[in-house]
């Protein structure tokens, strides 16, 4: 059994918005990362990925985001209990995280050098001028960056080096867990493969585990270990990559999403994506959250929300796989999905 | 032989910079059928909705035609281009900036036509609006809405809806959904193609997304820094990719597929820049078959096989 890293439990979390709205973000997530990992988030937007790393980071925005509810344990600590100084300490130290869009991310009036330094600072008081420069070195070496651009501004890079700037900025201090948030969307995809690449490289020399945010299921096939498929605030289909591509049961909203994306290695005429839009994020939902969407929904699906069905590490929140409902619809066929 | 519904011949144009000039398309050679899809891919830079934007004349070509049913209109004046653009029109990439904030989707979708006055009756204006967001999947409802009110998907809609509205024939879609969350994207994906289907239109669609174009594509064109570099209908294309850039494209693209998983081969360097190109291949940097000569002359298009076009000297 491998060592636990992260483990969430339960997790809600609310947003106020100026005319006293609340919206119901995250709505009890679970999850648990094990050492050395790569666990990928996957969802539409507004499914509650970002908000889901920014509740690990504790960077939900001030007076607008709430923890309602939920525990997040980093390696036995529960975080949400901890100081702001304490977790000062932990951010870009233990955790680290990689925003989605290069160009806003890094400051624009510092060099690169230094907000690579910057980290090391922080977290290294004792550590000499000297030895940070040569920290810097290696890091951009490890990224793939000339040294000698260590003095140069972030606008004089491209979308790529940037984003491997950042990369590099995140993991100086060697973190045990980077929140990597939709790292390459931004860029092109010879770039996002040269990212991609490294990425895995690094995680592997540092061993560091990693929670990768993403709308692509290519990206995911690609890197993964394991894998949550998140709507509306809740994880609604998690297990290991095998479990997630290739099992025979899979949550009606997992298989609409499999439908929208064309596929490259086989011929269709028509897509088959969901209809409708996911619901309101406003609306208290008593039922399942997907209901409304739903091509196989029951009568059930939209009083009761649906317990998890469990088999080896493959979870289904979905009642077509809850037992009573099984003895119901007995063998017939179409009740497995394909 | 039928004529092309759009051709180019030598399409350039250049943009003056600081730095030099910029040739962001760079002598084309495309044409499209009647009826059918020409898919336009590449990365950011590349050119392409600059090759768009020069074939509807948004932008002045610097040098060469463009011929639309056989006229060429680089030449026509601005009277001339008023009465062309009914036949073509434009989807734009990003529903949230091509949409006016302060109109109402119905005055969105009737602007063009009472611009080209091509209906005069106000009722009659209103009828065609209801008739159009009835052909895209929008509900009566939402007419006298503002476009903020709408998400992604919705906003797209009304935008194929203006699009729609003059009854044009062709239509350069630019990256019309990578926008968009992918279920909505296929919602968008299926109405375009049902589109095609009903009222028989001619697409140009601009994307950077492989899969999408290889759904919806008849034809493709592979662009990179300007210049075409691979042309074939979609199966050969995908089947037997020529041009070393497009084999490196396509290797790059991680496929939601545990079956096909492969390690991605990556190609190195980046794009090079634009302005002032030197002679010879534009990819040459980055070309794992680079030979000296490549540095040397330019290219051209050559037919490998019938129907397929590659620009590289290792199929001279």
């Amino acid at each position: 059994m491998s060592e636990k890293l992260l483990e969430i439990k339960n997790l809600h979390v609310m947003y106020k918005t100026d005319d006293d709205d609340e919206i119901y973000a995250l709505n009890g997530v679970n999850l648990i990362l094990e050492k050395g990992k790569t666990f990928g988030l996957v969802g539409e937007t507004g499914a509650g990925k970002t908000t889901t790393a920014l509740s690990i980071m504790r960077l939900l925005p001030d007076r607008v985001g709430f923890v309602k509810q939920g525990e997040i344990m980093l390696e036995g600590k529960n975080i949400l209990k901890m100081s702001e100084a304490e977790m000062r300490l932990i951010r870009g130290n233990d955790v680290s995280m990689i925003f989605q869009d290069p160009m806003t991310s890094l400051n624009p009036i510092h060099t690169v050098g230094h907000q690579i330094g910057e980290v090391l600072r922080l977290h290294n008081p004792q550590m000499s001028n000297k030895d940070i420069e040569v920290k810097v070195d290696e890091m951009m070496e490890t990224v793939g960056i000339s040294t000698d651009r260590k003095n140069e501004y972030p606008h004089q890079f491209s979308g790529g080096m940037k984003q491997r700037i950042v990369i590099a900025m995140a993991l100086a201090c060697r973190p045990k867990l980077l929140l990597a948030d939709e790292p390459t969307t931004a860029l092109d995809v010879t770039i996002q493969a040269q990212v991609l690449q490294m990425m895995g490289e690094l995680k592997e020399k540092f061993d560091t585990s990693m929670i990768l945010i993403t709308h692509d299921l290519g990206v995911v096939a690609q890197i993964c270990d394991s894998v949550a498929i998140m709507y509306a605030g809740e994880i609604i289909e998690i297990g290991t990559v095998e479990e997630i591509f290739e099992a025979d049961e899979h949550h009606p909203y997992t298989i609409g999403l499999f439908g929208s994306i064309p596929d490259m290695t086989k011929k269709t005429e028509r897509l088959n994506p969901i209809d409708g839009l996911m619901p309101d994020p406003t609306a208290l939902i008593t039922g399942c959250r997907f209901a409304e969407r739903c091509p196989k929904c029951m009568e059930i699906c939209e009083k009761i929300s649906p317990e998890n069905y469990i088999r080896n590490t493959h979870q289904i929140k979905c009642h077509l796989f809850t037992e009573e409902v099984k003895n119901d619809l007995g063998n017939e066929p179409g009740r497995k999905f394909e | 032989m039928t004529i092309p519904m759009i051709q180019t011949i030598n399409l350039k144009k250049y943009f003056t910079t600081p730095k030099g000039e910029l040739h962001a398309v760079d002598g084309i050679n495309i044409s499209i059928n009647k009826g059918e899809t020409l898919g336009v891919v590449g990365e950011s830079g590349c050119g392409k909705s600059t090759l768009g934007r020069v074939i509807l004349k948004l932008l002045e070509p610097t040098e060469g035609k463009v011929l639309f049913e056989g006229n060429d209109i680089s030449k026509y004046n601005k009277k001339q281009m008023k009465n062309m653009r009914k036949e073509m029109q434009i989807i734009f990439q990003d529903p949230f900036a091509s949409l006016n904030p302060r109109m109402t989707v119905s005055e969105i979708i009737a602007e063009p036509i009472k611009v080209c006055k091509t209906i005069k009756n106000n009722s009659e204006i209103l009828e065609k609006v209801f008739d159009l967001m009835n052909i895209v999947g929008l509900a009566e409802r939402f007419v006298n809405t503002y476009p903020h009110e709408l998400d992604g998907g919705r906003r797209q809609r009304i935008g194929i809806a203006r699009a729609l509205a003059l009854d044009s024939k062709f239509i350069v879609c630019d990256e019309p959904v990578s926008a968009l969350d992918v279920s909505i994207q296929a919602q968008i994906l299926n109405l375009i193609m049902d589109l095609q289907d009903k009222m028989g239109l001619t697409y140009m669609f601009i994307t950077h997304d492989l899969s999408v174009v290889k759904h919806i594509s008849d034809n493709i064109a592979v662009m990179y820094l300007g210049q075409c570099v691979e042309l074939a209908s979609t199966d050969e294309l995908f089947d037997n990719p020529s041009h070393p850039y497009t084999k490196a494209l396509l290797a790059a693209i991680p496929i939601p597929n545990l079956k096909h998983w492969k390690k991605l081969n990556v190609i190195k360097g980046e794009v090079v820049s634009p302005i002032n190109p030197k002679p010879g291949c534009r990819f040459v940097q980055r070309c794992p078959n680079a030979m000296p000569k490549c540095s040397q002359e330019g290219t051209k298009l050559t037919e490998i096989t019938p129907g397929h076009f590659v620009s590289c000297f290792l199929y001279k």
